[in-house]
């Protein structure tokens, strides 16, 4: 612990623990001194002079960002030579910047007009011509007026410090200095948005929000980032004029524990979503294939009747619900009850998992067993399918953290990821040999922990991969799996889960599972999934149902299948509550409800971590969209079902609050491990700008999506066993009647026996299949 | 070029020899003893710095900080990477002595950051060259293989276990690398741009590791002055400025040369040196140590002494040892525009005062010249340069500040005089 100490500023006595800056001791204090290119997450670099104050005993004045306190200190914010300091930078800052901050971007909440109104002088000395500077095309998201950049460097900083590639950086010197990418290519980063927050001025601000409002007109409203499980917290912009409502942009809310200072671009931009066009606006009902739009009233009566009907006729196991992970607790909640209150148990949010088999080995509340926070401070991460820069950027900023402070990071995958911080090892492993490589793995680290081996494989092809693997990970005394969704979605999940669980046991680790969507947590918390006899998702397909509801659910893009998925909704009764309309939707459907999406209500997530948050409503629903769990309690008034008496949301949180954690049954190990049946198996890439519906219909986000990132990836071998030749066209993509043109990119990244194939692409194959490759005629 | 015998020069001791730049030429002059000395451990660490601080030897890249005293910053006994940097990034307008000895005399400089390195525990030093220098740093190259080769450099020096390793190299052509801070970041691969200091470099240098950084002509002195013993250093100057000074006497003088004299010899004796004025006319001022030190009007600097504390007593500062001599047909204007023309080049950018306050600086002074000044700019100019002054990152700013502060209070009325009519008040103008 560091020692207090006191120190005077302006005169007042200030207890403050030894080490921190002047700057952040005045803060901690109340005291403001003027900054630019300090911040709080980013390294001090004291270039922007604005902070200089008198200090007794230092013959200059000296910049407080980086000034160390020291006992006794006497510091002067608002003395004659701090004042004379101060104007000084701030007039040199104005003589090159516009003064025109009635057409800029950022008037009204920019950091310069702000401290040149309270700092700088009225008049200015300097009366020629200003620079003036190129701008440079960021890409569809950051929007940039160079020549109001005033050099801080922040957004370099943040480059090289939080977003672990160096994208921006300072060109030419003296008066032609200058911010651009030198390479004139567009922000790749996942969290390139920030610099958008972090530009003082009106240089980088928002592509898509640009000119579109000004921020003393907004209503500010406290959310939470519905995708992906950090669950980062933020703030919308909404204007409300007349009957116009509209969500105008979307800021991060700092809070340490979850997000920091950040959020990812995912979480900024996907608020264009929400005024689609083709969002669902009435309750609609098919009848002889022509679709109505009816009142509630109607649609829920119909709904409840077809669903009596269905368990009259049949049974209540002909019924099933499937929610999208990123549903709120309290729509997973009064789904999963409605439905047990029906008998029925076939529930599930799933949509991407084929193995099941583990599930009661799981804990009900699938959370980490660490915080956000603490993956800081683990010594080893291992990553098992998991790409986190992609799936949760937020977390995978925790990793960087970690490694940057010399802890190993190891990857185990079919395909080597870009990731933005080094890795100690990446084992590569053909996606059809997982089990036999975790298994291998298992008795790698029994025998270097001294155990009694289990022998799965006696030969298995990969003991030197997997010795190595388990050296690494036995040479710390502690660390973390994190098993992302490549794992959960291959068939033997459940196998290889178990085994991960073995090893950690034995090596003192701990499991995190990083399942995809803003709420998976919620959704098993809440019971969302099938206890005792009900199916899970991969058998109410299996064997299609009569009924489905679907909650939020676009089959063609969500689960890893959809053709099968598609067939079975062909056949079958379906009420479907969605955001948005789309041809599939109303081709399967027979009844659509429109709900709305998480900005449009209150609710709450459970994240990753387990810390359950609430949302608020920004803006009123579009058109007649309803929340959906009062769309699903109205249908259980409608069915006359007891125990749905809400009033409003918080009602339905303090049932679930009440729900209790369960033990999960001891860890069973697999007898032996069975072997796949064809050796060439893919793997689902899922965009993670195309990981909800939301982002789907988000258009600058779409719009940033790499050509490159929707390409079939293999490696050589396969490319030599197909005749493909890189560079050439497309390939065809072949299975059974199946034949799917796509773009291709030769890469030795990814593991022998293994095609990435992006969610575009995937509609058709099943998990087992044999898919050949033909080069496409030029 | 000198006026003391050869046995009495320190940097250019080898010039009289043929081919002064061999490792022959050099050994003639007894060079690597005191490396040798030291390897052996007849010299320890502890009486290198003691040498050094008796013989009051300053930094001659321009600041004049006492080289024993930063040698004693880094403890050598300390665990851990330390490096020692040879500053031969030579920039200062006015100023050429460290190429003589980088092409002259390369392995004094060798001798001299092998025994410095040792002294502060380092085991790695860097010979930092100005990207121009690519003559000097062939030469460099050459002395240090012929080292290397006798096994005087390296690792197991001479079979003691010592171990020295010496890379020469080149930069990328900026002003600023010579500042210390920016040649560290320059040396990490990094952008020349100066660091905020503290932390000073002896506790976070290069890559984080304690570090030193010395001048040139500083590194080259050691073998020298350990040799004949820090007293007999010291005895060749003043009391307070201890050693020889090369001078690079440049300017409107009959011959300018680079020389190395005593510290303490008048300015008249080293004008004298150098032929004295061309066509002998008046000496209007001396900037006495390169362009950013203080200008001296020239009645002053007649009466002056070449030392530190000669400087100080007028005013000004000994610097990087580049005097620039002005005669009286010099427009004074002018002379300050090409100067400051210079540092809006050359500064680096980084913080606000100066990427900003030079470019209106050199603005101001454009005007002026161009007959569009007005008045109030001579106030003005002042104004700009106190502000920047002391509130730069780096020493950049007083560089820039000072000449143009100076300028305007020894030749104000020139200043004004062009602001009021447009042109110059020095007849037949004499471009500089």
């Amino acid at each position: 612990m560091s020692n207090k100490i006191t120190i005077y500023i302006d005169g007042q006595m200030i207890e403050c623990n030894e080490g921190i800056t002047v700057i952040k001791a005045a803060d901690d204090a109340g005291i403001y001194i003027p900054r630019f290119c300090y911040h709080e997450k980013l390294s001090i670099v004291a270039n922007c002079r604005m902070c200089l104050v008198e200090i007794v005993g230092a013959p200059k004045t000296l910049p407080a960002c980086a000034t160390y306190v020291t006992p006794d200190m006497q510091v002067y914010t608002r003395s004659a030579k701090t004042l004379e300091s101060q104007k000084a930078v701030m007039e040199f800052l104005l003589i090159n910047h516009p003064l025109d901050c009635p057409i800029c971007d950022q008037g009204g909440e920019c950091e310069l007009q702000d401290i040149s109104m309270g700092f700088g002088k009225d008049i200015s000395q300097y009366t020629k011509g200003k620079r003036v500077v190129d701008d440079e095309d960021l890409g569809p998201l950051v929007a940039t007026d160079m020549t109001r950049c005033i050099h801080c460097t922040r957004c370099v900083r943040f480059g090289t410090e939080i977003a672990g590639i160096e994208e921006l950086g300072t060109l030419n010197r003296g008066g032609n200095m200058a911010i651009g990418t030198y390479l004139k290519r567009g922000l790749k980063s996942e969290l390139s948005g920030n610099v958008i927050d972090l530009c003082p001025v009106g240089a980088l601000t928002s592509k898509p929000y640009r000119f579109n409002g000004r921020s003393w007109g907004f209503k500010q409203h406290q959310s939470i980032s519905a995708h992906d499980g950090v669950g980062s917290n933020l703030y919308l912009h909404s204007i409300h004029n007349g009957l116009e409502h509209k969500i105008m942009r979307v800021v991060p809310k700092k809070n340490d524990n979850v997000n920091e200072n950040w959020i990812s671009d995912r979480d900024r931009f996907s608020y264009e979503g929400v005024t689609h066009p083709n969002r669902l606006t009435h309750p609609m009902i098919k009848t002889n294939d022509e679709w109505k739009q009816v009142s509630w009233e109607t649609a829920l009566a119909y709904a409840a009747d077809c669903i009596t009907q269905t368990i009259q006729n049949f049974d209540e196991k002909q019924i099933a619900a499937i929610a999208h992970p990123s549903s709120s607790n309290e729509e997973f909640f009064t789904l999963q009850k409605l439905f047990r209150k029906l008998q029925c148990e076939n529930l599930d949010y799933r949509i991407r998992q084929e193995d099941f088999s583990d599930a009661n080995q799981l804990p009900k509340s699938y959370n980490m067993p660490i915080s956000l926070e603490d993956i800081e401070s683990e010594q080893s991460i291992v990553l098992i399918g998991s790409n986190p820069r992609s799936e949760q950027p937020l977390l995978n900023h925790r990793i960087k953290k970690s490694v940057d402070q010399g802890s190993q990071c190891i990857s185990i995958d079919s395909h080597h990821h870009d990731f933005n911080y080094s890795i100690e090892h990446c084992s590569l492993v053909s996606y059809n040999q997982w089990s036999t490589f975790f298994s291998t793995l298992l008795t790698e680290v029994q025998i270097l922990k001294k155990q009694k081996a289990v022998h799965y494989d006696s030969d298995s092809q990969f003991k030197k991969q997997a010795k190595l693997v388990a050296k690494l990970i036995t040479s710390k005394k502690s660390g973390v799996f994190m098993i992302g969704p490549t794992a959960d979605e291959h068939p033997q999940a459940g196998t290889i889960r178990s085994i991960i669980r073995e090893i950690a046991e034995i090596t003192n680790y701990k499991v995190a599972y990083l399942a995809s969507g803003a709420n998976a947590t919620g959704g098993s918390l809440t019971g969302m999934t099938p206890h005792t006899n009900g199916l899970n998702f991969k058998q109410m397909f299996d064997t299609p149902r009569k009924l489905y509801w679907l909650h939020n659910i676009e089959p063609l893009y969500d689960c890893t299948y959809p053709e099968k998925i598609l067939n079975a909704l062909d056949n079958s009764f379906v009420i479907s509550c969605n955001h948005y309309d789309s041809e599939t939707l109303r081709k399967y459907s027979n009844i659509i409800l429109p709900i709305c999406t998480p900005s449009e209500m209150a609710g709450s997530f459970t994240n990753l971590e387990g810390v359950q948050q609430k949302f608020d409503a920004a803006i009123p629903p579009v058109g007649e969209s309803k929340a959906g769990w009062k769309v699903l309690t109205a249908l259980a008034r409608t069915m006359a079902l007891d125990g749905f008496e809400y009033e409003h949301g918080g009602d339905v949180l303090n049932e679930i609050e009440k729900i209790k954690n369960d033990v999960p049954q001891a860890n069973q190990l697999p007898k032996k491990i069975s072997k796949l049946p064809h050796p060439i198996m893919w793997v689902h890439y899922v965009n993670p700008l195309r990981v909800d519906d939301i982002v789907r219909h988000a258009s600058s986000l779409q719009s940033s999506i790499e050509r490159h990132s929707d390409c079939v990836k293999f490696n050589s071998k396969i490319a030599n066993t197909f005749k493909i030749n890189a560079n050439q066209g497309n390939i065809h993509l072949m299975h059974a009647k199946t034949n799917i043109e796509a773009p291709f990119i030769i890469d030795d990244q990814v593991a022998d026996d293994t095609l990435i194939i992006p969610d575009k692409y995937a509609i058709s194959f099943p998990r087992h299949c044999q898919i050949k490759l033909r080069q496409a005629d030029v | 070029m000198s006026n003391i015998a050869p046995q009495n020069l320190v940097c250019y001791r080898t010039f009289h020899l043929e081919k002064p730049w061999s490792i022959e030429s050099y050994k003639q002059v007894g060079g690597y003893s005191v490396w040798k000395d030291v390897v052996s451990g007849k010299i320890t660490p502890e009486q290198v710095i003691q040498a050094i601080k008796e013989s009051m030897l300053m930094g001659r890249g321009g600041a004049g900080f006492p080289t024993g005293l930063k040698m004693s910053f880094v403890n050598r006994n300390k665990p851990g990477q330390k490096y020692l940097v040879c500053n031969s990034d030579e920039s200062e307008p006015g100023t050429s002595k460290d190429r003589f000895i980088l092409s002259k005399n390369p392995h004094q400089l060798i001798e001299g950051m092998a025994i410095a390195a040792y002294t502060m525990g380092a085991t790695v030093a860097y010979n930092y060259m100005r990207g121009e220098f690519m003559h000097e740093y062939n030469r460099c190259e050459a002395a240090l293989k012929e080292a290397i080769n006798e096994g005087l450099i390296g690792e197991n020096v001479l079979g003691s276990k010592i171990t020295i390793h010496i890379h020469n190299l080149i930069g990328a052509g900026a002003y600023i690398v010579g500042e210390e801070t920016a040649m560290l970041e320059s040396l990490e691969g990094k952008r020349a741009m100066p660091r905020y200091k503290p932390p000073f470099p002896a506790n976070f240098g290069l890559y984080g590791k304690p570090t030193t950084v010395n001048n040139t002509e500083s590194i080259a002195s050691i073998p020298v002055v350990l040799e004949k013993g820090g007293k007999w250093f010291n005895a060749l100057g003043t009391e307070k400025s201890g050693g020889t000074k090369i001078f690079s006497v440049s300017g409107h003088i009959e011959k300018p040369g680079v020389f190395e004299v005593p510290m303490g010899i008048p300015f008249k004796d080293l004008l004298a040196l150098c032929g004295g004025m061309r066509r002998n006319r008046g000496c209007k001022a001396v900037i006495p140590g390169g362009s950013s030190m203080k200008i001296v009007p020239g009645d002053l600097m007649m009466k002056a002494e070449m030392s530190y504390e000669g400087m100080k007593a007028v005013n000004s500062a000994i610097g990087s040892g580049g005097v620039i001599v002005m005669d009286d047909h010099t427009c004074m204007v002018e002379a300050l525009t090409c100067v400051v023309k210079f540092y809006r080049d050359e500064s680096c950018g980084q913080c606000t005062p100066c990427r900003e306050g030079t470019g209106w600086l050199h603005q101001m002074l454009c005007d002026i010249s161009a007959g569009r000044g007005k008045p109030g700019d001579v106030d003005r100019l002042v104004d700009v340069a106190n502000k920047i002054e002391g509130k730069t990152i780096c020493a950049f700013g007083e560089a820039v500040a000072w000449p143009v502060q100076s300028f305007v209070e020894h030749f104000r009325d020139e200043f004004e005089y062009y602001c009021k009519h447009g042109h110059s008040k020095v007849k037949g103008i004499h471009h500089v």
